[in-house]
């Protein structure tokens, strides 16, 4: 029996989902999400979208900020990373507004990230135990970054590229500060084992997204390659923070 | 003419062209400046140009010096150089300061989204005490 007459309360848990011109899935990915697990908190961040994303967040009345300028995938991210700080959430999940991370398995990451102890959960799309819908294009190049992070920090990432994620208050005091503009997953990844965090992987199913277009396509594929690999690098060689 | 000449005079010509484009590049930022197109921090990093090219050109012992200490025999050579490294120093210059800058920008954005969703979140129960 508890001497400090202190209940145990359950974690605020936040879902951030980034959204850019995702008029046509957002919504439905936000009450999914709201309906995924017991008093967890949505929060929409519409990367100044050109469409109607933003009207249509407002007239449903789902939770979201509207970023006065296009910020990029790791600027969204990280702005609902800054509220779920100074709201005080304990765990802060992100999920893409374009439908590809299923609401539904997001009890899946929290689980194991309380059962492992863990500071960040990546949903693999790789690991054993996950179904595989995704090209052999991406496959190889989710890969080779994998390897990448092996070689900088030891530990196996089999999907370093997915946005399906969650993190606890101690990495959220990290990312608040940290986090790329651009390509930010599997930099953020590599980042997060350097710096003695606890970061592990849990199988999901994800879907090919619903609507809108890969920030990752065609000849872009090189650049982004490139542009990871010299990041990863920086990473590897810069100081500890 | 005699050869002697000759040799002086096109051998100074690439310098006579630096210190004319050197002084056209320094009145251009002026203008620039005065335009208020361009802020004076800014100006005067972009003012080291042309006003070390002018220098060389107009210094031609101090060029030939240099020539020889870098191993080039036709002094007025040295300009290319000169002038390479001096672009380069200014645009490293600038990717830091745009670096920066960005970092600054993407900061204010987030700031200000989060507080117009703070103020927007407020302004029913800000409403609701004025109803009252």
């Amino acid at each position: 029996m508890s001497t400090t007459g202190k209940t145990a309360r359950a974690p605020r848990i936040l879902i951030v989902i980034p959204a850019y011109n995702e008029e046509k899935s957002v919504v439905r990915v936000a009450r999914e999400a709201l309906a995924s697990a017991p008093g967890v908190e949505v929060l929409v961040v519409d990367d100044c979208s050109t469409d109607r994303t933003a009207a249509i967040l407002a007239g449903e009345g789902i939770n979201h900020v509207s970023l006065p300028v296009n910020l990029g995938i790791g600027g969204a991210v990280q702005t609902g990373f800054l509220y779920a700080w100074e709201k005080g959430h304990d765990i802060v999940m992100q999920v893409d507004g374009d439908g590809q991370h299923p609401p539904g398995q997001i009890p899946h990451l929290l689980a194991a990230m309380r059962e492992g102890g863990l500071d960040a959960v990546i949903g693999s799309r790789y690991a054993a135990g996950s179904q595989i819908v995704s090209s052999r294009a991406r496959r190889i190049g989710g890969g080779l970054l994998g390897a990448l992070i092996r070689l900088a920090t030891g530990q196996r990432v089999t999907d370093p590229t997915s946005g399906f994620r969650a993190y606890n208050r101690h990495a959220l005091e990290y990312l608040r500060h940290y986090y790329p503009q651009e390509y930010p997953e599997p930099i953020i990844a590599i980042d997060l084992l350097r710096n003695g965090f606890k970061l592990g992987e849990v199988p999901i199913l994800m879907k090919e997204r619903e609507h809108g277009a890969s920030s990752i396509t065609g000849l872009d594929t090189l650049l982004y390659m490139i542009k990871v690999i010299f990041a990863i690098i920086i990473v590897k060689i810069r100081r500890r923070r | 003419m005699p050869d002697s000449a000759h040799v002086y005079l096109y051998g100074n010509r690439i310098l006579y062209l630096s210190i004319a484009a050197g002084l056209f590049f320094l009145l251009f930022i002026v203008q620039l400046v005065r335009k208020r197109k361009m802020s004076e921090r800014f100006a005067l990093v972009w003012m080291v140009i042309p006003v070390l090219l002018i220098l060389f050109s107009s210094n031609r012992g101090l060029l030939e010096r240099l020539a020889v200490m870098a191993g080039i025999a036709y002094a007025p050579a040295l300009m290319i150089p000169i002038i390479f490294g001096l672009f380069t120093l200014v645009s490293l210059y600038f990717s830091v300061k745009a670096s920066k800058s960005e970092q600054q920008i993407k900061k204010l954005a987030q700031e200000l989204a989060l507080l117009r969703h703070a103020v927007q979140q407020t302004q029913p129960a800000v409403r609701d005490q004025e109803s009252e």
